[in-house]
């Protein structure tokens, strides 16, 4: 399985968000880096099908992004989206379960499994007004993974998250790499430097480090202040 | 497709969820409720009179009266077959009035039993003594031909109505039309304004209130987040449209039934108007004109959501359509031509007796028919357009 990204380029009126990135990536974590306005998100939106680029291709085992079949097999979690505050976790996880095709008993099924997987099971049928922070992040995660994604673009997951909260998650992606294409952007190293497979770091739109990690290398902080000159935010 | 359902359920959830919603369309369908009650006991005529000494007077009919008078002289001539008897008996009962306030005086405080006839044959009695049946048949056709000449119709479709008239069998046997006739097709002018206010009121998030929250990406990001997801916001939108019409007409007709009775509404409509040539009762009348109010607020709910899909901007989609509707309500065009089938022609006074055809496929439609389905491509397109805009953004192309 492999995610093809060729000549990628997202031009706006007087930037160029993302500039000519070609990229291959297989199952594992990989892990994105980058400052703020660096494209990590202008990135990850092009590959969820959701931004068109101004030039490039995206395809997954040759399906192309804009298809079906891409979006059937996607699973992604924006930095900062929107819920519905009427609606209950459950209601939540069942609506997008239908928008990703899922049968009404195998949503069912999987909204429980996932509500269970990120500790939501007691507040699954309290309305999402009533969460906090940390739990509408949680419920964001449990939504990407209905479909048992192939590929899976977190963008900054452990924003407004507590310690506890972000070591909970890590552990949660670590074992999700297995047979699915990750996708993890964040500007914090620890988030990725203990269980990334692959590294990626990104700056004014361009791929300017793409190579296996070791994960036991503990150089990463070091790797980053050098390529973004100290200047993590 | 599979989830199409399922999707519904949901889209109808998030509107239905809506508080602002509900108190729009609850207070909107009581304030309509409240103004066709006081419509019914308000109004009146000023009378000038003079005394026994020849003093000027002014007395004064009211609202309440009227009402009164119109509903007593319900049923009393039901059944009676309107030959010369008939008639005879009407001018025998009836005096002549010197003056029109004569004549209100005496249907609104002495008798209101020939109220109804003697508006059907007022205009058409020009000799009291020489007047029969026969001369009231005869000139209501001339009159109805004379109609037809005036409105311009062609050769063919005065030949159809004259056939339509043709089932009409005469002598009429009479039978009271519905007295809240009038003031229901009066009231559908604030409806034609009220509707489109609501709808709009229910349906100008539907498609920026997830561009608004950031919910779209999660969305837009999915399988079904393209055709299936976009029919059921449409077919949601479309149910909450419906409800709301329901309620908002629904209690307006109730109120009407309140004040005017339920009987009448089987009465020929020729009862309602003389030179109306269509073989129908006063309720078919009434039913297609409910059509066309029903549709025009579904073009306006299909408008809503195309200025939600294109601006992603909910006072923007609340504000265009209220205003555009406002507008052409009160636009007053001949109802010539194309400008014959405007909301305000076809649910207004105009409407059962605009006698233009349209010919498709070999089949003569009438002015509620082709508006209809007017109004269903209208809307088909509006929904089409609409479509376009949202797979514009679902694309990522906004």
């Amino acid at each position: 399985m492999e995610l093809m990204i060729r000549d990628l380029t997202k031009q706006y009126k007087d930037k160029r968000a993302v500039d000519g990135v070609s990229l291959r990536l297989t199952e594992g974590i990989n892990g994105l880096l980058g400052a703020n306005g660096a494209g990590k998100t202008t990135l990850m939106r092009m590959l969820c099908g959701i931004l068109k680029p101004t030039a490039g291709s995206i395809s997954l085992d040759g399906v192309d992004v804009t298809s079906e079949d891409y979006r059937a097999v996607l699973g992604y979690l924006p930095q900062d989206f929107g819920y519905y505050p009427d609606f209950t976790g459950l209601d939540f996880l069942l609506y997008l379960a239908a928008l990703k095709g899922l049968s009404r008993p195998h949503a069912k099924r999987r909204a429980g499994e996932l509500l269970e997987l990120v500790s939501l099971q007691d507040v699954g049928k309290k309305k999402i007004k009533t969460y906090s922070g940390g739990m509408k992040q949680r419920l964001g995660i449990a939504q990407a993974l209905l479909n048992d994604p192939r590929l899976l673009i977190v963008d900054e997951p452990t924003a407004g998250l507590d310690p506890k909260e972000r070591v909970r998650f890590r552990n949660l992606i670590a074992g999700l790499g297995q047979d699915t294409i990750v996708l993890l952007s964040t500007h914090i190293v620890s988030d990725v430097e203990k269980i990334a497979d692959h590294m990626l770091m990104m700056s004014d739109g361009e791929i300017i480090l793409n190579e296996p990690w070791d994960k036991s290398r503990t150089d990463l902080e070091q790797l980053y202040m050098e390529e973004f000159g100290g200047g993590e935010e | 497709m599979k989830n199409f359902g399922t999707l519904f359920g949901y889209e109808l959830k998030k509107l239905l969820k809506r508080k602002l919603n509900w108190v729009v369309v609850l207070l909107i369908t009581g304030v309509c409720i409240v103004g066709v009650v006081q419509a019914g006991n308000s109004g009146g005529f000023w009378i000038e009179d003079t005394d026994e000494q020849g003093n000027p007077v002014t007395s004064v009919i009211s609202g309440q009266e009227i009402r009164t008078a119109k509903l007593n002289a319900m049923g009393t001539l039901n059944g009676q077959v309107m030959d010369d008897a008939f008639f005879q008996q009407m001018l025998e009962q009836v005096p002549e009035f010197d003056n029109p306030y004569e004549m209100l005086k005496y249907f609104y405080h002495v008798d209101s039993t020939y109220l109804n006839v003697h508006t059907m044959v007022e205009g058409l009695m020009t000799d009291r003594d020489t007047f029969t049946a026969e001369k009231f048949y005869a000139t209501n056709q001339e009159y109805t031909q004379l109609y037809m000449d005036a409105s311009g119709l062609s050769h063919a479709e005065k030949e159809y109505w004259t056939e339509q008239m043709e089932q009409i069998e005469t002598p009429y046997v009479y039978r009271h039309p519905w007295p809240g006739a009038s003031e229901l097709v009066d009231y559908f002018s604030i409806l034609r304004v009220v509707l489109p206010v609501v709808v709009a009121v229910c349906l100008c998030m539907i498609f920026s209130e997830d561009h608004r929250t950031k919910a779209d990406a999660i969305v837009f990001a999915t399988q079904e987040s393209r055709a299936p997801l976009y029919l059921a916001k449409v077919l949601a939108g479309v149910t909450e449209a419906a409800l709301a019409t329901t309620f908002v007409v629904g209690g307006t007709v109730a109120a009407h039934l309140a004040v005017w009775g339920v009987q009448g509404f089987d009465a020929h409509v020729q009862f309602y108007d003389s030179l109306c040539p269509r073989p129908i009762t006063v309720g078919q009348m009434l039913l297609p004109m409910l059509l066309i109010l029903a549709l025009y607020t579904f073009i306006c709910g299909a408008f809503t959501m195309l200025i939600s899909a294109l601006t992603h901007n909910a006072i923007i989609a609340l504000a265009i359509p209220a205003v555009l509707a406002e507008l052409l309500n009160q636009w007053h065009p001949s109802a010539r031509g194309w400008l014959g089938y405007l909301p305000e022609k076809l649910t207004g006074w105009n409407g059962p007796v605009n006698l233009h055809l349209v010919k498709i496929f070999g089949v003569y439609l009438d002015n509620f028919q082709f508006g209809s389905l007017l109004y269903v491509a209208i809307a088909v397109l509006l929904f089409a357009l609409c479509w376009l805009c949202w797979q514009r953004s679902a694309a990522g192309r906004a």
